[in-house]
């Protein structure tokens, strides 16, 4: 099977998806004619045409706000967020508007909110954020955060066909480093679904997005040291995949959490929160957190470094709970 | 004596090129050097050289790989300025 690039895995299903249906269409800042900031829709203005890749002025709350409006009337718009970063200036109309639709009167609201996000790629405070917590807490919406290829054209798609609104975390530090076997043929990755990276039984390791990539790292080195983990690719952080979580929790009663974004109220607290009430009884000790810390993320290349988790700080979370 | 600077690599992205260029003539030239060899000792000497050069240009290419994923996201952030 051909292998394709993470980034190449976007496009392909933004091009698939918009061949294949007329209501598909893009908006968001220099999407158009210059191909986006990281060249994902480079082409498409020629291709499809100004009506259906929009350029939009630098406004992330206005072109929400319109992309919400045309789902409403049929349309399934992709909205790119230059940086995930700015998304918090579309903030009330992903909230109070998209999320609440369904709620409110019924209404589907199929939008599709791209969001390059991530660090590691010394882009300072502003350029490298994890914002799937700003979203984590809010009723209504679906969050997405592929780690592969293979995901991130089939979360993608199933995210485009899929009527809530979907926050499609892409980390951009894959963007161009990782590649991996993708279908030529039309496939889907069902939204809600995780999937076992790596199966083990002395540890569960439960993770998304780039962190997989460190903690597959971490899981090479424990396994020198007889020390076999079981790696949960969440793919979908809201609605989370409770089935798995619980089922990893009782195959192997040990359980750390790895995740980019910062620690506090984070992705990690909730999963832990969900274990102590459903798995109490099957753990040999505490649910362990490896996380950023509770800062924004430095510019500073060494600084940088230290925030992201490692897989050493990985292997010595996992080695502290192996002792319990 | 005079140096002619101009041609010589500045970036580091030319630096990396211009490896990549000499591992692969290595390459070459221990390949075609294998395929001359009469003693199978001396072939196999010659093509494990040639392998190492060989692990030379994908270690070099991956440095490539990085520091052009680095730079369009360095593009992306300063919008080319």
């Amino acid at each position: 099977m051909r292998e394709i690039s993470y980034l190449e895995a976007i496009r392909e299903a933004l091009d698939e998806e918009m061949t294949r249906d007329p209501s598909v269409f893009i908006l968001g800042e220099d999407v158009g004619v210059y191909g986006g900031a990281f060249r994902i829709t480079e082409g498409f203005y020629e291709k499809y045409g100004e009506l259906r890749v929009l350029d939009t002025p630098l406004s992330e709350s206005g072109f929400t706000g319109a992309a919400i409006g045309a789902s409403l009337v049929g349309m399934r718009p992709v909205v790119e967020m230059q940086f995930a970063d700015f998304i918090s200036c579309a903030f009330d109309q992903i909230v109070n508007v998209a999320a609440k639709n369904h709620y409110r009167w019924g209404a589907a609201t199929p939008i599709v909110i791209r969001a390059p996000y991530g660090g590691n790629i010394h882009g300072g405070a502003f350029h490298s954020q994890s914002i799937e917590g700003f979203f984590f807490n809010v009723p209504g919406l679906k969050i997405v955060a592929p780690s592969t290829a293979y995901d991130a054209k089939g979360l993608l798609i199933a995210s485009i066909r899929d009527n809530d609104p979907v926050i499609y975390c892409e980390h951009k530090y894959l963007y161009r480093r990782i590649k991996d076997p993708v279908p030529e043929e039309e496939y889907t990755v069902p939204i809600g679904k995780a999937r076992v990276a790596l199966e083990g039984k002395d540890i569960s390791i439960i993770t998304y997005g780039a962190m997989v990539h460190t903690t597959l790292e971490a899981a090479q080195t424990l396994k020198e040291d007889g020390i076999s983990c079981e790696i949960i690719d969440l793919r979908t952080i809201l609605p989370l995949d409770k089935n798995s979580i619980f089922t990893t929790v009782k195959k192997t009663n040990k359980v750390v959490i790895v995740h980019e974004q910062t620690k506090t109220g984070g992705v990690g607290a909730e999963i832990s929160a969900l274990i102590n009430e459903q798995c109490f009884e099957y753990l040999d000790g505490p649910v362990f957190r490896v996380t950023a810390p509770d800062t924004p993320v430095p510019y500073s290349a060494p600084l940088e470094e230290t925030f992201i988790p490692k897989a050493e700080d990985v292997i010595s979370a996992v080695e502290k709970l192996m002792r319990y | 004596m005079k140096v002619d600077k101009t041609s010589e690599p500045s970036t580091i992205m030319e630096i990396l090129m211009e490896a990549i260029k000499r591992e692969q003539e290595s390459y070459d030239y221990y390949y075609r050097a294998a395929l001359q060899a009469t003693k199978p000792a001396t072939r196999k000497i010659l093509l494990n050289l040639a392998e190492w050069e060989k692990g030379h240009i994908q270690e070099l290419t991956n440095h490539v790989m990085e520091l052009k994923a680095q730079m369009e996201i360095d593009r992306a952030i300063t919008g080319g300025l």
